[in-house]
């Protein structure tokens, strides 16, 4: 009992009354499936309780947060989105509801919809970083002005006439139309890595792990809508990749929450702002991140450690890379470990230059 | 009332738990009724020979959870009827 008061103290009633309704969702949603419904793997089902959670901590977050604050609002907006995909296992003539024609319609335009939302809860975040001193309305009209047009451009044709989804395989496009969406979106956070390392505008910490973890989902996403629009089958193994993302978005967005809730937070966040003018310096605190390429970092500075590591990744690679049969599954680990070299390369760039243009303050 | 709340809280939690670990148990028993040719409404499809509308569900679903419902492009759907 100790140790229960002990955790509500450290966490407050608040998280325990999201875990409250995360439970309710969770005993409801598995109630539902006493309906009758298509058959989904037991991994999706994991993943729409983790949507459910990742929805309502970017609420709790976007409430109580003060900066950045809309980004959250998208990011539970995107949430919802996916979450909907829930109903539509209910959907068809021989489940619960509805007949075949309004299975395929409601499984398609929540498709373009949750491609759409993809895209802009991406495109907002540079243009928040980009455009920090404007209004909201400001941002938003912008983030929309690139979304909507390239995305009636690449969804035309559904928007247009949904007859046209039962022609031919002419549903296969819709594939390529999410896959250009999700490029324009990767763009995006390339753009916003850019901006990052030349452009000294205030952002609240949280938003880089979210930028990662868009970028993670983007690319294995990229990858599956590539093999279906050539009409191949897939293991499930996206679902998987998906719950380790997913975990990583829970993570971040509960380690956010509490840091808001402390009076170091709360003042850390008006002093990054410069909402707080202060006469003594202060040092920036150090991110989780930050920390760890610092300690690589020390550990690379020796040759011999050097030598072995590299020569030990080369080999590994190399062993993977002849021995794995080729396919979806090499494809999508070589992406993944593609995308951690690239991250660790520009962590490494972005250290440096921060440190360095600090010693040139300081000789100034 | 301090102990009191946190026993509720407390045994609020583990029979939430509880009722999660149950359902799917239960659920393994409830009527799935998708492809499977031993379904009853598949079976009268075949005697009326009209097989073509059952429809395929694949797991290929990408990094969305819900699965893609097989496109039938030999099933002749009529698209007059959907008006």
């Amino acid at each position: 009992m100790r140790f229960l008061t002990r955790i509500q103290a450290k966490v407050g009633n608040q998280l325990l009354i999201l875990v409250h309704i995360w439970m309710a969702y969770i005993l409801l949603s598995k109630l539902a499936l006493n309906f009758s419904h298509w058959k989904i793997p037991f991994i999706s089902l994991i993943n729409y309780d983790l949507f459910f959670l990742i929805m309502l901590l970017s609420l709790a977050v976007f409430i109580k947060g003060e900066n950045n604050r809309y980004v959250y609002l998208n990011l539970a907006i995107f949430a919802f989105g996916y979450l909907l995909g829930f109903l539509t296992i209910f959907f068809g003539e021989d489940y619960s509801i509805g007949n075949d024609y309004l299975q395929y319609l409601i499984w398609t335009y929540r498709k373009i919809m949750i491609s759409i939302i993809t895209c802009v809860t991406v495109i907002y975040i540079p243009i928040d970083y980009l455009y920090h001193e404007k209004k909201i309305s400001v941002k938003y009209l912008v983030t929309l002005l690139i979304t909507v047009p390239v995305s009636f451009i690449y969804f035309r044709n559904f928007l247009l006439s949904y007859r046209y989804l039962f022609i031919d395989n002419n549903f296969l496009k819709i594939f390529s139309s999410i896959l250009g969406m999700n490029f324009l979106a990767i763009f995006f956070i390339l753009l916003y890595g850019y901006l990052f390392i030349y452009r000294f505008k205030p952002i609240s910490g949280h938003v880089n792990l979210v930028v990662f973890g868009f970028l993670i989902f983007l690319a294995i996403d990229s990858l599956d809508n590539f093999y279906n629009s050539i009409n191949k089958p897939l293991p499930p193994l996206s679902q998987i990749i998906l719950t380790v993302n997913l975990i990583l978005f829970v993570l971040m967005l509960l380690d956010n929450f509490l840091y808001l809730g402390t009076e170091f937070g709360k003042f850390y966040e008006k002093y990054r702002f410069s909402k707080i003018k202060l006469t003594i310096r202060l040092i920036p605190r150090k991110t989780f991140v930050e920390k760890y390429v610092i300690f690589f970092q020390q550990y690379f500075k020796s040759l011999p450690y050097k030598i072995m590591l590299i020569s030990l990744m080369a080999i590994s690679l190399s062993f993977f890379l002849h021995l794995y049969p080729y396919g979806y599954s090499k494809l999508s680990f070589l992406i993944l470990i593609f995308l951690t070299i690239a991250i660790i390369a520009y962590l490494n760039i972005l250290i440096r230059k921060r440190t360095t243009l600090e010693v040139s303050k300081k000789n100034n | 009332m301090k102990k009191f709340r946190i026993k509720l809280v407390f045994v609020t939690l583990i029979s939430y738990y509880l009722f999660t670990a149950i359902f799917p148990i239960i659920e393994l028993e409830s009527p799935h009724r998708s492809n499977d040719y031993d379904d009853e409404r598949v079976r009268i499809n075949v005697v009326t020979e009209n097989v073509s509308k059952v429809i395929k569900i694949e797991y290929n679903c990408g990094m969305d959870p819900t699965p893609i419902p097989t496109f039938p492009p030999n099933v002749d759907i009529d698209t007059e009827t959907l008006d």
